[in-house]
């Protein structure tokens, strides 16, 4: 077990230092911190709303990981098959559970790093006013573990295919799908013809819902339990299909 | 019998396409997610913990004892 944790932390290292040997992790980190700026000063019209919060940054976030987490997730494995490198990692002395975690483990990190660079953002909400910081705080935990939901759900699809087009198509339409359930729109759609109990569930299953309820401030049980499902079962897939690649 | 059965599953997932068990894999996981939420959605639900400064979530004491003696 010792060595199986050991496992994870060398692939944690080795992926986590790769963001940094490429572009990406620069051109991320500047998209992603633009973005959040523009998305929560300008056009949410931040300064006209005269309320020192972060509520329109926490609005914003699922749109902008829907786009930029497959982005991270989508070169986790297929990179590994076009380049080759798969093979060489598959021989190594190393659990394929071990290196799905240390995958999973580094991006999440790394989108962690992400999420601690809007820190100017709090730090400006707290000198324009007293914001509640608890919802504040709740806000950026509910962030990350949308996060590491979306990112789990990319690495998934990018273990299906070589292709990182295809794994970012594919993983932007499955986490807009999960984003999208909550709406008024999909939700009033289906109330027309849908049994209620097929409504709420799809309502029960958006990550959009659960997100909103935790940046109220409020962390509840059945969210921990949805995002935590929603993680671990990803990955138990990416370990599955890696165990199946490796043994046909 | 139990074991002799796991054997059985064993072989026919052996026997069976990649394609085939991807697909599988996938809607397991799809069943095991909707499950253990809808399970969470019902036994866990009033579990929750408010963050809030003032507490704007959780009935305060006075309220409660205004509730109790109605």
């Amino acid at each position: 077990m010792n060595s199986s944790l050991s496992s994870v932390g060398v692939v944690f290292g080795r992926e986590f230092r790769a963001y940094f040997a490429t572009p990406l992790a620069a051109i991320f980190l500047v998209v992603f911190l633009a973005l959040a700026g523009t998305m929560t000063f300008f056009v949410s019209g931040f300064f006209d709303r005269n309320s020192a919060d972060l509520t329109a940054l926490f609005a914003w976030l699922p749109w902008l990981f829907l786009v930029l987490l497959p982005a991270i997730g989508m070169r986790l494995w297929a990179e590994e098959r076009r380049s080759g490198t798969i093979e060489l990692l598959m021989t190594m002395p190393v659990k394929p559970w071990a290196i799905v975690a240390g995958k999973f483990l580094a991006g999440w990190a790394f989108t962690a790093l992400a999420l601690a660079m809007t820190f100017p953002l709090w730090i400006t909400v707290n000198w324009l006013g007293t914001p509640d910081n608890g919802v504040i705080l709740a806000g950026y935990l509910g962030a990350l573990l949308m996060a590491g939901a979306f990112l789990a759900i990319s690495a998934c699809i990018s273990a299906l295919t070589r292709n990182q087009v295809i794994a970012f198509i594919c993983s932007v339409i499955v986490t807009f799908l999960l984003v999208t359930a909550g709406i008024d729109v999909v939700l009033g759609g289906l109330r027309g013809w849908a049994p209620y109990w097929l409504t709420e569930g799809v309502a029960a299953l958006s990550v959009l819902n659960h997100f909103e309820r935790i940046t109220f401030g409020l962390i509840e049980m059945p969210t921990l339990v949805f995002f935590g499902s929603l993680i671990g079962i990803a990955l138990i897939v990416n370990t599955l299909v890696v165990e199946l690649k490796k043994a046909q | 019998m139990i074991m002799e059965r796991f054997h059985a599953l064993t072989e026919w997932v052996g026997r069976q396409p990649r394609r085939r068990l991807y697909g599988l894999s996938i809607a397991l996981a799809a069943v095991l997610f909707v499950s253990l939420n809808v399970f969470a959605s019902r036994a866990l639900d009033g579990l929750r913990a408010d963050v809030t400064e003032a507490r704007v979530w959780t009935v305060s004491d006075g309220t409660r004892a205004l509730l109790t003696g109605l």
